[in-house]
């Protein structure tokens, strides 16, 4: 299995190939995604302060 | 629209260098409020508190956890190393990692000389709000900038090298107890996936060299992004508490690493 990954990873595949099939596509994506949706939800806080503040007063 | 009205109020009056959440909690960036303090005026009790409160708050999680979970640019600049691993670029010329903090030190310097928050100008992180929110082009060309530098001259030239904010996040993560540790150096490869992916790869290296004792990634280069535990498929890294003893000592590292 060791092997595996190390070959899997140094072919042609794509990058981090090993992780996804190990692990699955969520697992081997978790905390890009979850820090995309952090970095956006801070991002849309603002935007609902600015956005409001343009509309009501 | 309707969740402000809902909510009734702005969840966060203001921007990220000073804002107010629920229109009661101050807060504000630490490196803002120190260039107002060293230009020689002293603020408002609320941008001091804010500041405070924010130095807490990334104290406890992990100082760098804004240059990975929060800051816009990251987003500009993890599409820039992505480009390059994409168009497999070559390795490009190597610049101290410690020039962020000779940075943090001419902000912190400029204004005491000027009177001005002179890095408030600059500052790509101000600059990427106000192109979302208010369609502002002006500074654009600072993103721009740092794209292409980061694709084409210096590998992740601006976040692990140069950016005064997250030098400031990086003094400030030394005290976090949160940290990623290699809990499982031992499954290690040795396949390099996680040097490839890591945008301060230097932090890497202490915690799976032959010999190593130590499973946490003290560095506070670190920024606690995940990607190592991402692309690891034997499961070698996790987030932990560094002061949890259960994970303070290891039996040394044995494989013979390529390190």
């Amino acid at each position: 299995m060791i092997n595996q990954h190390r070959s899997a990873s140094k072919s042609t595949t794509r990058f981090g190939h090993a992780a996804v099939t190990e692990l699955g596509w969520w697992r081997a994506h978790r905390f890009l995604i979850l820090r995309r949706l952090s970095q956006l939800s801070v991002l849309s806080l603002f935007a609902i302060g600015y956005f409001f503040r343009f509309m009501a007063f | 629209m309707p969740l402000a009205t809902f909510l009734g109020l702005w969840l966060f009056k203001g921007n990220l260098s000073s804002s107010l959440l629920l229109d009661t909690i101050p807060l504000s960036d630490p490196l803002a409020t120190l260039q107002v303090l060293m230009s020689g005026h002293w603020p408002e009790l609320s941008l001091l508190l804010g500041a405070v409160i924010v130095v807490g708050i990334y104290a406890l999680l992990g100082g760098r956890v804004f240059c990975s979970w929060v800051c816009p640019v990251n987003i500009i600049t993890d599409l820039a190393s992505w480009t390059r691993r994409r168009l497999s670029l070559p390795r490009t010329s190597e610049i101290p990692q410690n020039l962020r903090y000779y940075m943090l030190a001419l902000v912190l310097i400029l204004p005491i000389l000027t009177g001005f928050t002179v890095w408030e100008w600059l500052n790509p992180v101000p600059i990427v709000y106000r192109a979302l929110l208010f369609g502002a082009g002006s500074g654009l060309w600072i993103l721009a900038v740092i794209f292409l530098l980061d694709t084409f001259v210096v590998e992740r030239a601006w976040c692990s090298h140069l950016c005064p904010t997250g030098a400031l996040f990086s003094l400030i993560g030394k005290v976090s107890p949160v940290k990623v540790a290699a809990v499982r150096a031992d499954a290690c490869d040795n396949c390099m996936d996680c040097f490839t992916v890591c945008p301060e790869r230097q932090v890497l290296k202490p915690v799976l060299k032959k010999g190593s004792t130590q499973p946490f990634i003290l560095n506070s280069d670190c920024t606690l992004c995940g990607r190592c535990i991402d692309v690891c498929a034997p499961r070698v890294f996790q987030y932990k508490n560094r002061f949890n003893s259960k994970y303070s000592n290891r039996i040394p590292l044995k494989v013979e690493s390529k390190l």
